[in-house]
């Protein structure tokens, strides 16, 4: 579907890239995952990241990354986990490439941020009709 | 097979702990790029409007840091104690 607006959805494009790319290269692949919140150790805990809940709103390719990191971080061999303990001092294992601290934060808010604006841009193409577009008191 | 630093997407991206600020004109940057492809009348004052935004965003921050800190370091310390 296209309201014909073709420059202005390559623009959204552009920078939804730029906030997606930036928070997969900051945080890595965990910057985009379903389950297993960072902090949240998972042989305890197991519980829905809410975060996921934003990054989902950017479409299939927040499935994707989440589908790379459930198989390639996640469900990564033993030998490629380390032990750590977690903040509650309970002991748990991680891939050794989790990021943590700010690296997680900015990670997953950079690619949250780019979900919840294709979002915002998704209701924007959807509700006001072309002749209404830019111009009209905006 | 010789160990690589760093690998894009898979490993996060090293030094971030420490430098962490830098990422703010990014982030902002990103956001304005997407907020003012919706917004503008003219794509051809985009990038003046995106350029714009975004340095505006970052003064906000850079005043809201310097209040919070004339507050911190000034203020709270005139306050009595108990």
């Amino acid at each position: 579907m296209s309201i014909g607006e073709k420059g202005r959805g390559f623009r959204i494009l552009a920078g939804f890239l730029v906030l997606w790319i930036s928070g997969l290269l900051i945080g890595g692949l965990g910057s985009v995952r379903s389950w297993d919140p960072p902090y949240s150790n998972p042989a305890t805990d197991g519980k829905r990241n809410l975060w996921f809940i934003a990054q989902a709103a950017a479409g299939p390719i927040a499935f994707g990354f989440a589908a790379l990191d459930a198989s390639l971080i996640r469900g990564a061999e033993d030998d490629e986990l380390i032990e750590i303990t977690m903040h509650d001092q309970t002991t748990g294992t991680a891939h050794r490439f989790t990021s943590i601290g700010h690296a997680a934060d900015f990670g997953t808010l950079f690619c949250a941020l780019a979900g919840l604006i294709n979002f915002a841009v998704a209701l924007d193409a959807g509700g006001r009709a072309t002749s209404d577009r830019r111009g009209n008191g905006r | 097979m010789t160990a690589l630093p760093w690998v894009p997407f898979m490993q996060p991206l090293p030094g971030v702990q420490a430098n962490w600020l830098w990422l703010l004109p990014i982030l902002v940057f990103g956001i304005a790029m997407m907020y003012k492809a919706v917004r503008v009348v003219d794509l051809a004052t985009y990038w003046r409007e995106v350029g714009m935004m975004t340095m505006q965003v970052l003064l906000a921050f850079l005043g809201l840091a310097t209040g919070v800190f004339m507050i911190v370091q000034w203020i709270v310390p005139l306050l009595p104690v108990g």
